[in-house]
């Protein structure tokens, strides 16, 4: 109750302030909506947002996290480093895309073929993503350095980050799927 | 303890931690993370220091506490790297050496500015060590006569100070953004009555909200976010020479060195302040006292020194009111204080009580990490400096990544994802519309410890507020509030600044003087 009343009573005093400071009409203007909502900028901020609320609420608990964390930062390295404006676009409707077919397929598919359904389809996925980008550059005739470096990054960091996590720091992952379960398989044949 | 069991302790720990192996190794590699984070724009000491929680958390204690002390002084000597070669600070710390660092940088005397800065970073965090050696026994001794009422009064203080200093905008916003921290501080169970709050029905919420993910979530999305949607792009470094000690520059700027110091490790024990306010008040300070204040701005080797030693200094001042109190004095001190929570370590004024010899531990760690920082600096600047090619489009999604896993690793439940993201978040817009964080993150630290120890004065009093100004040490500290809240009323806030005024008149710049002697 008193921090709720604090709260409540500096709120007051900031709305006072703004009143003063910059009057009805300025307090009116500050509140209409503008049309730099759709600005480059904040087409990269609903990239990013869209791509962490994605990745955290649809992708991490219900995706192999290493297929999931490839996928994440394949959209990601492929929006910010190749050609900007264009890429930012083209990222976040493959982003979207993908975790609604996987929301559905969660939604829809029943238990046991559901881990491997979902699996696939962020393979498919990351494959969509590194293609989409490499035909966008090659239309664009840009060099594909930036591409590979990206593809690089999105499948070298799980491969590094899942094994130190899982069989280094033994902290199970988030999900473990296809590849963290083919892992472990390879793991046991390996060291039985 | 007397003075010299206390000098016969650190020497002691300094052998155990210096001939063993597995430490020296954790030492220098997590000192070259450390400065590899810090001179990365857009990645902060703050998230460095969490990122290493969660990599730690396996860890013996003092491998860990070695880890991450290393990663707090490297991460905030690391920072001046891009400040100087590309005069974009790599952390907030470094802002004004860039003022002094990339000017001399301009002119081919990069080394010479880093060697100063590595030299002077060294000695502001041995100073650091050495007034938390001396000064947090005395506030444990003082603290242990602490009772409900002045925890309370410390914790709200805590809080208000930390909204007051670290707001750039209105100080009414940093208190919102504390009271913000306390109110999220409030959510579970209580832990007197075990009454739920704020659960909604929720099981997972019934132990709170888990510290850790929450500091991960609002340091490092809001920084993910900045730096990508700004599309932050770092010019070509300055290239340089052999890194050099540069002793002679240091002595003779000796006073600056300890003036900042004193100034850094002052600023380190307020709660929630950081390095950066240390930098920037030790630089003007060295403006303001400078006999040619005009040479500021263009390469001056005070400059460089001020802000350095006082931003390393303020580690050793963050840790002051974190070990002694429980109460951190910087965000990296926030995190070390998560860190130091999953590791069953309670700080505090029992905390020589539960691990004796816990204060001179962490004083000797501090000492090696200057140490590694100072060698790693040396002779490895020149490779460091090669990450600053790394685009922030390539490693800010690896941050994100690490963050992720970072928080669920720590309890292991997917559940503290789902708080990390929209806390995150909030945190982002908070700081676009110029709240600050530090308040927010405060709050939630401090906001048990307040809560439980105001009912429990009140229990104890019957509810009588009495006790608040009848209590010494209790009065001060309401005093002390009282003051911080009228000092942002205008005519109070008009009065002090023209009582400043009339005791701390303008210096006249050399020139302005000159001028007046010529004319």
């Amino acid at each position: 109750m008193l921090v709720g009343l604090g709260i409540l009573a500096l709120s007051g005093l900031l709305v006072r302030h703004a009143a003063r400071t910059l009057g009805r009409d300025g307090v009116r203007e500050a509140l209409r909506p503008h049309a730099t909502l759709v600005s480059a900028r904040n087409l990269r901020l609903y990239l990013i947002l869209g791509s962490i609320i994605a990745y955290v609420y649809v992708f991490v608990p219900h995706v192999d996290f290493a297929l999931a964390t490839a996928f994440f930062l394949a959209v990601f390295v492929f929006a910010f480093h190749l050609d900007r404006e264009a890429s930012v676009t083209r990222n976040l409707v493959l982003m979207a895309g993908l975790a609604v077919v996987v929301g559905a397929v969660l939604a829809l598919v029943e238990a046991p073929a559901r881990g491997p359904a979902v699996d696939l389809l962020t393979v498919a996925g990351i494959i969509a993503v590194a293609a989409v980008n490499a035909r966008a550059l090659v239309r664009q005739g840009l060099a594909l350095k930036p591409w590979w470096t990206g593809l690089a990054v999105a499948l070298l960091t799980p491969a590094v980050v899942c094994p130190v996590f899982r069989y280094g720091l033994l902290v199970p992952l988030p999900h473990e799927g296809l590849v963290i379960g083919s892992l472990d398989a390879l793991r046991y044949a390996l060291f039985r | 303890m007397d003075v010299l069991s206390q000098f016969g302790l650190f020497f002691a720990t300094l052998a155990e931690l210096v001939t063993s192996p597995v430490v020296l190794a954790i030492l220098l590699l997590s000192s070259l993370s450390g400065i590899a984070f810090g001179a990365l724009p857009g990645l902060t000491a703050t998230l460095g220091v969490a990122l290493l929680t969660t990599l730690t958390y396996g860890l013996p204690l003092e491998h860990a506490l070695v880890a991450l002390l290393a990663m707090y002084v490297g991460a905030v000597y690391g920072g001046s790297y891009p400040a100087i070669l590309v005069n974009i600070p790599g952390t907030a710390a470094s802002a004004a050496s860039a003022m002094e660092g990339y000017p001399l940088a301009q002119r081919g005397e990069g080394a010479r500015a880093l060697g100063l800065t590595t030299t002077a970073s060294f000695i502001g965090t041995a100073i650091g060590m050495l007034f938390l050696v001396l000064l947090a026994p005395q506030i444990v001794t003082l603290a242990l006569q602490f009772t409900s009422y002045e925890v309370f009064l410390l914790a709200v203080f805590g809080i208000l100070i930390s909204g007051t200093l670290t707001s750039s905008d209105l100080v009414v916003k940093g208190w919102i953004a504390g009271l913000l921290g306390l109110a999220l501080s409030t959510v579970g169970r209580d832990q007197l009555q075990f009454y739920p709050r704020f659960t909604v029905g929720m099981p997972e919420l019934d132990s709170g909200l888990e510290v850790v993910p929450v500091l991960i979530g609002a340091f490092a999305i809001p920084q993910i976010i900045r730096v990508l949607r700004d599309d932050l792009a770092l010019g070509q470094p300055k290239t340089f020479k052999r890194i050099l000690p540069e002793f002679r520059t240091i002595v003779r700027n000796a006073k600056h060195n300890v003036r900042s110091a004193l100034v850094g490790v002052g600023i380190g024990s307020v709660p929630g302040i950081g390095e950066d306010i240390a930098g920037w008040v030790s630089y003007g300070g060295a403006k303001s006292t400078s006999r040619h204040p005009e040479t500021f701005g263009k390469g001056e080797p005070a400059g460089l020194v001020s802000s350095e030693t006082a931003n390393n200094a303020c580690i050793g001042g963050a840790l002051i009111p974190l070990l002694s109190l429980g109460i951190p004095g910087s965000p990296p001190a926030v995190m070390l204080l998560g860190a130091l929570m999953i590791h069953g370590v309670t700080v505090g004024p029992m905390i020589e009580f539960d691990r004796p010899g816990f204060i001179i531990q962490v004083t000797a760690i501090l000492l090696l990490a200057s140490a590694a920082m100072w060698i790693n600096g040396m002779l490895l600047a020149r490779h460091v400096v090669k990450v600053l090619r790394v685009p922030p489009a390539i490693f800010m999604p690896v941050v994100a990544v690490l963050s992720v896993n970072g928080s669920y690793a720590l309890g292991l439940n997917v559940f503290n994802l789902y708080l990390m993201v929209p806390i995150g978040i909030a945190a982002y817009f908070l700081t676009e519309w110029k709240y600050p964080i530090s308040p927010l993150v405060i709050g939630v630290i401090l906001g048990p410890m307040a809560d439980e120890n105001l009912r429990r004065a009140m229990m104890v009093s019957n509810g009588d507020f009495t006790p608040f100004v009848t209590r010494p040490v209790a009065l001060i500290l309401l005093i002390a509030i009282v003051l911080i809240i009228a000092s942002q009323v205008p005519p109070v806030r008009r009065a002090i600044g023209g009582l400043g005024r009339r005791l701390m008149p303008a210096r006249p710049s050399r020139s302005a003087a000159q001028q007046t002697a010529d004319g």
